[in-house]
C-alpha cells in the first residue's frame, strides 16, 4: 500500500504549495498538475526523475513554510453528509483498482507503459522514447499523467502498476468535490451536490473501460483541467490560476492544446490585458512539448494540423455530418444516461432567460471542442465512423465540466459575493 | 423554472445511478474475489493464459535479452500490446509477419510468436519452429 500512501500525501502537499502561490486550488488536482508539469520540464533539461522529485519536494516545503495560508471561503468547516454521493462511488472505484489488475487497452498500450519507462529510465527522452529498446505506440503523447504515475512508482520503489492507479479515481473524486464547492458559491447547494454526483455516477466516468476512472486513460485528467480552467474563466478573478490549468491541459493530452487556445481566446474577453499572465505558462508548456517531441521518435500520429489545413476545405461537406455523428454518441444511454439531454434542456432554459454570458463561455468550449473533434475526424487517416466509435464518448468527457456549469446555471443562482476572491492586480 | 431544472437533474442522476450501480457492484465483487490471490494470480485471472505465457517466456530468457514479437495477423498486435507491457523493461521489437522479421538485419534472436487464432498466448519459438509456422 506504499504507492497509495504516496498518492494520498504527495499530491495534496504539492497542491497545497500551489495554493500558497496562486490562491485556493483543489489540492489533489493542483498537485497532480504541478508535479507532472514541473517534472516534465526538469527532465527535459536533463534532471533525472529522482532528483526532480527531490527538488520539487524541497520547493514545495519551502513554499509551505514561507508563504501564508490563503483564506478559505467556500470550504465547509465540517464534513457534510451530501459528499457521500461523491465519496461512496469513488471509494468503490479505489477498492476495485486495488485488486483488479491493469488491463484496459490504451492504459496498458500507451499511458502506463510510458509511466513504467519514465520510472525505469528516470527520463522523458531516454532510450524508450527514442525508440531504441521497446515498441512504444503513440510515443509522442503528452506525459503529465505518466510522469505522475512514474513518480509514485519511483517513490514507492518499483516500476509496477500495483496501487498507482488510485490516482485515476482520486482525480475524478477531486474534480467532483471541487465542482460541488465552486457551484455552491453561485448556485443552490443542492444543485451543486447533484451536479457533482451526476459527474461521478455517469457510466462513462464511473465504469467504462475506455476512459473511465478505473482505467488508466488521461481523459478524466484532461476533463478535470479543462473544468478548472473554465471555472477560472467564469470567475474571472485569477488569470494566473487560469494559465496554470491551461498549461496542464497542454501537457496532458494532445487535445489539450487546441482547447486551451479556445479558452485563452475567451479569456481575452474576461481578463482583458490580464490574459497575458495566462498565455505565458500556456506558451511555455507548448514550447516544452515541441522541444521534447523534437528529441524523440515520432511514431504513429501524422501531421494532424497539416491535414486540417490542407484537407478540411476540400472535405468540408463531411463536417456537419461528422458533428451529427459525434453528437449522436452523447445520446447513448448506457454511456451517458440523460446527462447530455439535461444539458440541451439547460441551454434552452438559459436562452429563454437570456443568460448569454453562461451560454457564450460554455459554448466556446463545448461547441468549439465538438467542432474541433469533428474536423479532426473528417481529415483523419482513419475511417470516420470507426474513429468516432472508439473515441467519441471519451472526447465528450472533456466537455463535461462546462456542460455541468450550464446545468447549474439553468437551475438558478444565488447572490454572489466575489469580493473575498483574490483578484489579479490590474 | 429552477425547480423543474432541479427535478430534471435529480432524474438524470437517478438514471445514471441505475445504469452504473449494477456494474459497480459487479466490479467490487470481482475485486473482493481477487483480493485473496497474489498479484500474478490476479493478472492471470484477468488476462487468462496470455499472462502465464508472458511469464513463462520471460523466465526462459536471460534478463535483458531482446525479444522479437511476431504477429501472424495484424489483429494479433492487440495481444502484443499486453505482452509488450508485461515484458517491460525487456526490450521488444514488433513484426507483422514472418517475412518482416526475416528481412530485418537487426532482428532479435529470441522469438515470441503470437497467433491468437490458435492460442491466446505468446510462444517462445526457435528459428526452425518459426519456419514451420511460416510454411503453414
Amino acid at each position: 500500500m506504499i504507492p497509495a500512501l504516496v498518492i494520498l500525501v504527495w499530491f495534496p502537499l504539492v497542491g497545497a504549495a500551489v495554493s500558497r502561490l496562486l490562491g485556493r486550488v483543489p489540492f489533489f488536482l493542483a498537485g497532480a498538475a504541478a508535479s507532472g508539469m514541473s517534472l516534465f520540464v526538469l527532465m527535459l533539461v536533463g534532471v533525472p526523475l529522482g532528483w526532480g522529485i527531490a527538488i520539487l519536494a524541497i520547493c514545495s516545503a519551502l513554499v509551505l513554510l514561507i508563504r501564508p495560508r490563503p483564506r478559505e471561503e467556500g470550504y465547509p468547516r465540517r464534513p457534510e453528509l451530501d459528499v457521500l454521493l461523491v465519496v461512496v462511488p469513488v471509494l468503490a472505484m479505489l477498492l476495485a483498482v486495488t485488486f483488479i489488475p491493469q488491463h484496459d487497452y490504451d492504459g496498458t498500450a500507451f499511458w502506463m507503459l510510458k509511466a513504467k519507462a519514465i520510472a525505469t529510465e528516470g527520463a522523458v527522452d531516454g532510450p524508450f522514447f527514442r525508440g531504441e529498446n521497446t515498441f512504444s505506440p503513440r510515443n509522442q503523447y503528452p506525459l503529465l499523467l505518466p510522469i505522475d504515475v512514474a513518480l509514485v512508482m519511483k517513490m514507492s520503489g518499483g516500476a509496477d502498476d500495483l496501487a498507482v492507479r488510485w490516482i485515476f479515481p482520486l482525480i475524478l473524486g477531486s474534480l467532483a468535490l471541487e465542482i460541488r464547492r465552486r457551484f455552491r458559491l453561485r448556485h443552490p447547494p443542492a444543485v451543486a451536490t447533484l451536479c457533482a454526483g451526476l459527474l461521478v455516477w455517469t457510466p462513462q466516468f464511473a465504469l467504462k473501460p475506455e476512459g473511465g476512472a478505473m482505467s488508466a486513460y488521461s481523459d478524466i485528467a484532461l476533463a478535470a483541467f479543462i473544468t478548472m480552467a473554465f471555472l477560472e474563466l467564469v470567475d474571472g478573478t485569477s488569470s494566473a490560476r487560469f494559465g496554470f490549468w491551461a498549461a496542464a491541459m497542454v501537457l496532458t493530452k494532445s487535445e489539450g492544446l487546441p482547447i486551451a487556445v479556445l479558452l485563452i481566446l475567451a479569456g481575452v474577453w474576461i481578463f482583458r490585458r490580464r490574459v497575458i499572465a495566462a498565455a505565458v505558462p500556456l506558451i511555455a508548456s507548448a514550447a516544452a512539448l515541441i522541444i521534447w517531441r523534437s528529441r524523440i521518435e515520432l511514431t504513429d500520429e501524422g501531421d494532424l494540423f497539416g491535414r486540417l489545413v490542407s484537407l478540411l476545405p476540400s472535405r468540408f461537406e463531411d463536417f456537419l455530418p461528422a458533428v451529427g455523428d459525434l453528437s449522436s454518441y452523447a445520446l447513448v444511454l448506457r454511456d451517458w444516461g440523460a446527462f447530455w439531454v439535461i444539458v440541451v434542456g439547460a441551454v434552452v432554459v438559459l436562452m429563454v432567460r437570456r443568460q448569454w454570458r453562461a451560454l457564450i463561455l460554455a459554448g466556446v468550449v463545448i461547441v468549439g471542442g465538438m467542432a474541433l473533434y469533428s474536423a479532426v475526424s473528417v481529415v483523419s487517416e482513419w475511417d470516420r465512423a470507426e474513429l468516432l466509435r472508439v473515441t467519441a464518448a471519451r472526447l465528450l468527457m472533456h466537455l463535461a465540466g462546462p456542460a455541468l456549469y450550464l446545468i447549474a446555471s439553468a437551475s438558478g443562482a444565488r447572490k454572489v459575493d466575489v469580493s473575498h476572491l483574490d483578484v489579479d492586480a490590474e | 423554472m429552477g425547480s423543474v431544472v432541479r427535478a430534471a437533474i435529480i432524474l438524470a442522476l437517478v438514471i445514471s445511478i441505475w445504469l452504473t450501480l449494477p456494474g459497480l457492484i459487479r466490479t467490487i465483487r470481482q475485486a473482493a474475489d481477487l483480493r485473496r490471490l497474489d498479484v500474478h494470480a490476479r493478472r492471470a485471472h484477468i488476462l487468462g493464459p496470455l499472462y502465464e505465457s508472458i511469464r513463462a517466456l520471460d523466465r526462459q530468457l536471460p534478463p535483458g535479452e531482446p525479444v522479437a514479437l511476431i504477429f501472424r495477423q495484424p489483429a494479433d498486435a492487440d495481444l502484443g500490446i499486453y505482452v509488450n507491457y508485461y515484458l517491460y523493461p525487456r526490450p521488444t521489437k514488433h513484426y507483422f509477419g514472418v517475412d518482416a522479421y526475416q528481412q530485418d538485419p537487426r532482428r532479435p534472436a529470441a522469438i515470441g510468436w503470437i497467433d491468437r487464432e490458435s492460442a491466446w498466448e505468446v510462444r517462445l519459438l526457435s528459428r526452425q519452429q518459426l519456419a514451420e509456422e511460416a510454411s503453414r
